[in-house]
């Protein structure tokens, strides 16, 4: 992650909190997802698995996303489930977190054998999609430096409505 | 910082080498044509050609600034100005002062006249007074001689064998002379000497008053004198501070007033040029504010463009690799450790099952507790150690644990030891057991039946057994059917540690 991205990242997160700055994130991800070339990218606000995303060659990611300040994620029983279900429509499950901090990236990790707990980052590392990652990171640093004003302003309601532009499908609460 | 940078009126393409550049030309160009405005010098400003390079020119503009502030004419005169209003208040002051406690000690000389009079008159009253004494003390001196003389002709007449009747001054014969003298005494003398006393008093009072209020004469003309002095004084000091010699017919305090209008209207005048001054130098400060904020933001970015240099390295991109292959070991060695927890149940659960009825029989015949007829045994794996762990039970499928005494638990540990310890195959690498001191908490039934199992045991392996019961030794000397060897270990030091002898 740039020096710039964790800076607009962190004045999101000291504006919004926690709770906000993941859905936040979770949204500049499917941004990035789009940037990235993929055709069907779904974001849910609501339950379920917070990001699909479906590209041309056939590779299809159901993508949950994990944000935190500590070394750590809690995995849960329920994130298992929505992943393992989106598993049997073809998708390959992924637990993508993000670490605020200065030397952080995203870790995408292939989740099919992961199981619930809390997880130290660092573990995920042994399944990582280095690939997707690389296609991925750069381009959510793009994501973020075009849409930060506007997040700063107005938060999901903004990037919900960059998302529908870009032809995202968009579930809300 | 950009924020701070948009309170300070700073613009964004201003935000870069060329801008903060530009700002310090700006600076030198107003800090040249300020001093020159003011008539002073300024020290050579050299604007580098790299905003890296800047330091050296905040830090003596920052210097020009404040030594310009201090230095310009108009604040030099004001400080003249300062200087002067100070000394002429505190002039001012100093001769109110004084003028007041001169009034002061004059009215209360001129109170003291009225009340008591001139020192001359009180001089001439206290010559008077001293006459008056004088002229008493003589009548008093007079009395006493005649008092004194029929003094002692009374107290000659009292004396035994002294004729009464004669006089012992002229020898004439008085008929009862004491009787005569004691009256006249009482009569005359006595009376005559107090009323002079009494008014002599009176008149030594009346001249110490009169001492005391020339005293206060004195004094009070003293203090006039002095203050009037030091009056003088002031007028010197006035004098001096206003260039001029300050006589009788000057009033000080008007002289110093018109001063200090003089020096007030010459302030309000100066204060508004310095203030104009002052805001053109306190617009460069700001200047070189903006410097030192352009300055670190650049740094910042610099720092970024190096953090981000070290993300994009071979190196961090090998520590990178490493925190893989690394979180790939971890995950291998957890793997192995699962892998290994579960051979291990699989062979505890293994031998269980094949000692498990060796064990009964064992337990059984060492504790012959009437209440277990038999046990059993449960291997489970402990979730926080991911290590076996045993459970007993006993005929009725009830934990064994909570309701055995310290012996049966004993012979619960020697059981199970000694039954696995037993069995047959690979499990059992070794073709001998050692006991270390296996009769602790045991009764005397308890260790007779343990020799016997030991008895038994003896067929499978060899037995190493150390002990201190002398009564385990006698019985293991005495029932045990095979070939032994007993060996003392004694005398044991730190150094040699012991003696071993074959018995």
């Amino acid at each position: 992650m740039k020096t710039e991205t964790y800076e607009q990242l962190k004045n999101l997160h000291d504006n919004y909190g926690p709770q906000e700055f993941g859905k936040l994130c979770q949204k500049f991800l499917a941004v990035a997802f789009q940037m990235a070339g993929y055709s069907h990218i779904v974001e849910r606000g609501v339950q379920g698995v917070d990001v699909d995303a479906a590209g041309k060659k056939g590779e299809k990611y159901a993508v949950e996303v994990k944000t935190t300040v500590t070394k750590s994620v809690n995995f849960e029983q329920k994130d298992v489930d929505g992943l393992q279900k989106r598993k049997e429509d073809g998708y390959q499950p992924v637990l993508a977190v993000l670490r605020l901090d200065r030397f952080s990236d995203w870790i995408f990790a292939k989740s099919d054998t992961i199981k619930s707990g809390s997880l130290y980052i660092d573990s995920l590392r042994v399944y990582r999609l280095r690939e997707l990652e690389g296609r991925i990171c750069l381009l959510f640093d793009k994501a973020v430096k075009e849409h930060f004003g506007g997040t700063m302003r107005e938060a999901q309601r903004y990037l919900d409505k960059v998302l529908r532009q870009k032809g995202i499908e968009v579930y809300r609460h | 910082m950009r924020d701070k940078a948009n309170e300070k009126e700073l613009k964004e393409d201003q935000l870069n080498e060329i801008g903060v550049l530009g700002i310090a030309n700006e600076v030198k160009e107003q800090l040249q044509e300020f001093a020159s405005e003011v008539g002073l010098g300024i020290a050579e400003l050299q604007v580098p050609e790299q905003w890296k390079e800047l330091q050296q020119f905040q830090k003596v503009a920052n210097e020009e600034i404040k030594r310009l502030r201090s230095e310009m004419p108009s604040v030099k005169e004001q400080e003249g100005l300062f200087k002067s209003r100070t000394q002429f208040t505190q002039l001012k002051t100093e001769y109110e002062r004084k003028k007041s406690e001169s009034r002061s000690t004059e009215t209360e000389l001129k109170k003291f006249i009225e009340e008591n009079g001139t020192g001359d008159l009180l001089n001439q009253a206290k010559s008077e007074m001293e006459k008056q004494i004088s002229e008493k003390e003589k009548e008093m001196n007079e009395a006493n001689a005649k008092a004194t003389a029929v003094s002692k002709a009374m107290d000659y007449l009292r004396l035994e064998g002294v004729d009464k009747d004669i006089c012992p001054v002229c020898s004439k014969e008085t008929t009862d002379l004491l009787v005569h003298l004691e009256k006249e005494w009482e009569e005359k003398y006595k009376e005559q000497v107090g009323r002079i006393q009494e008014q002599i008093d009176e008149l030594r009072s009346r001249l110490k008053d009169i001492e005391s209020l020339l005293n206060q004469c004195k004094k009070l003309r003293e203090r006039d004198g002095i203050v009037k002095e030091e009056i003088k004084e002031v007028n010197k000091k006035i004098g001096e501070a206003l260039g001029r010699e300050i006589t009788e017919k000057d009033d000080p305090l008007v002289l110093l007033n018109n001063q200090l209008d003089r020096v007030e209207k010459g302030l309000n005048k100066l204060e508004q040029a310095v203030e104009s001054k002052q805001k053109t130098l306190n617009g460069i400060a700001n200047l070189l504010e903006q410097i030192q904020l352009i300055v670190n933001i650049l740094n910042l970015e610099e720092k970024k463009r190096i953090v981000e240099q070290i993300q994009q390295s071979p190196e961090y991109l090998r520590i990178e690799e490493l925190k893989d292959q690394m979180a790939i070991l971890i995950d291998d060695v957890e793997k192995i450790k699962q892998a290994i927890s579960e051979a291990s149940h699989k062979e505890a659960q293994q031998k269980v099952f094949s000692a498990g009825e060796v064990i009964d029989n064992y337990f059984r015949r060492i504790a012959n507790n009437p209440s277990v007829n038999k046990i059993g045994f449960l291997v489970s794996v402990d979730s926080k150690t991911t290590r076996n762990s045993y459970e007993f039970k006993d005929q009725n499928g009830e934990d064994l644990t909570p309701i055995l005494s310290q012996g049966d638990l004993n012979a619960m540990a020697l059981s199970v030891f000694l039954g696995m310890a037993c069995l047959k195959g690979a499990t059992q690498q070794f073709g001998f057991i050692m006991l270390d001191d296996p009769s602790q908490s045991l009764g005397s039934e308890h260790k007779e039946r343990l020799v016997a199992v030991l008895d038994e045991v003896l067929n499978e392996r060899m037995v190493i057994l150390s002990s201190m019961d002398k009564e385990l030794q006698d019985l293991v000397l005495s029932k045990i059917t095979k070939a032994k060897t007993k060996y003392i270990f004694a005398d044991w030091t730190p150094e040699t540690g012991p003696e071993v002898k074959k018995e």
